[in-house]
């Protein structure tokens, strides 16, 4: 006894948890992989909802017009940022600002890099018209107030690299004027470009050999923002109407369907890891539950003689709550840090297997997200030993001595 | 002596699969069209002194069994993680698109191998520092 409660009554739980090791880490463990499918799940899930949210703040356009045969690759584009390169004749341009409903429309030219001096795979081009363009150009206006010149590009925020360095494609050299916030969307790993230097970039790209004649004045897609007193399906319905829907050589996209397909698919992913979380968690308490029960009836005789010896039913009702406590508190953290663990680096990895927008949460979300994850699984524990707690509280010390009974 | 190996052979295997996973297992980015190699493939180059240093180190935990021998081992495999962390992200680097393989991939298992050695290391080392100091032996 060194005169201190408290300490003797945590070395007494840590004792006890020491002494029968495999049982303490096969409780951490559970308690662990519980605060891992919590805190993991959530992360992810978390990160989905802030993708599709960039997605539909960036996407800024209310119809995109693309060549048909090709509206799933401006999908990967726009979701995952897929490189991929497709041409219409630029003519659309003012047949589409014709039609009744539209309000504004602006051309978009992609290209898909051979190589670049910073990587070994293609990186996707976008030349964007800055006179009528409204879906690059809000998001680069407070950081390029200026003009984008012919030798310079506007790169997303997954691309390495910071305001004034150089990147080269197809052997020019381009000066980074603005960087893009990460948005979790495929616009992350895009390049931008003006309009002209994008025509410049398309005949580099023909010149060295690229796959693809590029016609000359082609656009790869058309951006189109529908009148307040209209709605984007009804401008759609007209477009394919006058334009012979199918024999007409463009196909309409409605903006608006992938980001509800995108929530549609986070809806069933969310519901099925809320699922598998809660069903953990019950899992978690009830096992936990269960084993103090049976450690309780093993140390019948232990405390009786904590009993005997003068120890209140409430002091060995906190060495249960205690006992409990660590091995909810090691195995919360355990769990929490190996999910940040392998969760965060691998944040490029999951983006492109769950094939949806991705953006991890920000500083504060990731706390609240780390503080309720902990909480959460750290109540298994002391949930689990109430049941033990009450029958501590019933017993006898006497009787328990004499009969093994509490 | 269990304990020894236990900690040893983890050291060996976090060394090992810091420098041969970049080559094998979780591969870094091949070279660019035009044939050079970009930043990566150097970190990965790196990556290979560095791991079969904690490798050794970890050589060095099983045939030691001083404790202070030991503990000195420990802090030598935590400051390699660390450099086997600095060397891509900060050192050397990789690619400039999170979408490559060397960032998708290879980055984020030296960084989840790195991030498990020093903790281990650490651990080691306040396990042995406070048994040199029961033993009397302060280390």
């Amino acid at each position: 006894m060194n005169g201190n409660p408290r300490l003797v009554f945590s070395d007494i739980a840590v004792c006890n948890l020491k002494r029968k090791p495999f049982r303490a880490g096969g409780l951490i463990f559970l308690v662990a992989l519980l605060s891992f499918v919590l805190f993991g799940g959530s992360l992810i899930a978390f990160s989905l909802f802030n993708g599709t949210d960039g997605l539909s703040k960036r996407l800024g356009a209310d119809i995109l017009i693309v060549p048909q045969g090709y509206d799933q690759k401006v999908e990967g584009i726009l979701l995952r940022g897929e490189p991929s390169a497709f041409y219409m004749d630029a003519e659309w341009l003012g047949r589409i600002a014709d039609v009744e409903g539209v309000r504004a429309v602006s051309p978009q030219l992609l290209i898909a890099s051979l190589n670049a001096d910073c990587c070994s795979m293609p990186i996707q081009l976008i030349g964007f018209d800055r006179e009528t363009d409204f879906v690059v150009e809000p998001w680069i206006r407070t950081a390029l107030p200026g003009a984008l010149s012919d030798g310079e590009i506007v790169v997303g925020g997954a691309i390495t690299g910071k305001v004034g360095d150089r990147l080269k494609f197809f052997e020019r050299e381009y000066r980074i004027a603005a960087k893009m916030d990460n948005t979790g969307t495929g616009f992350d790993a895009s390049v931008f470009m003006n309009m002209d230097a994008a025509r410049r970039a398309a005949d580099d790209f023909v010149a060295m050999g690229g796959s693809l004649t590029i016609p000359a004045d082609a656009v790869s897609s058309l951006i189109v923002m529908v009148d307040k007193d209209y709605t984007a399906d009804g401008v759609s319905r007209r477009m394919n109407e006058d334009f012979d829907y199918g024999n007409s050589g463009i196909v309409v996209v409605s903006a608006k369907k992938i980001v509800n397909n995108v929530s549609g698919n986070l809806r069933v992913l969310v519901t099925f890891v809320a699922l598998l979380a809660a069903l953990l968690w019950v899992l978690s308490v009830a096992v936990l539950a269960i084993v103090f029960s049976v450690m309780l009836n093993e140390r019948k005789r232990e405390f009786g003689i904590l009993r005997a010896l003068g120890i209140t039913r409430k002091r060995l009702v906190k060495l249960v709550f205690l006992e409990s406590g660590i091995v909810s508190l090691v195995g919360s953290v355990a769990g929490v840090f190996l999910a940040a663990l392998l969760i965060l680096p691998f944040r490029s990895y999951i983006h492109e297997a769950v094939r949806m927008p991705y953006m991890q949460p920000s500083i504060g979300q990731f706390i609240l997200l780390v503080a309720a994850s902990l909480l959460l699984s750290f109540a298994v524990g002391p949930l689990a030993s109430l049941l033990s707690s009450r029958r501590i509280r019933r017993g006898d010390a006497y009787a328990v001595i004499r009969e093994g009974e509490l | 002596m269990k304990n020894r190996i236990i900690t040893g052979c983890g050291a060996i295997l976090a060394g090992l699969l810091i420098a041969l996973g970049p080559q094998y297992l979780f591969k870094l980015c091949g070279p660019a069209q035009d044939g050079h190699w970009m930043a990566c493939h150097w970190t990965g180059r790196a990556e290979i002194g560095v791991g079969c240093l904690i490798a050794a180190l970890g050589v060095g935990l099983i045939l030691f069994p001083a404790v202070r021998t030991r503990l000195g081992l420990s802090v030598a495999i935590l400051l390699a993680g660390i450099l086997a962390l600095l060397l891509p992200s900060i050192l050397i680097g990789g690619c400039a698109m999170e979408t490559m393989a060397c960032r998708r991939v290879s980055f984020p298992a030296i960084t989840v191998i790195g991030t498990l050695t020093i903790v281990g290391a650490a651990l080691n080392a306040f396990l042995l520092f406070r048994r040199g100091e029961r033993e009397g032996t302060r280390a």
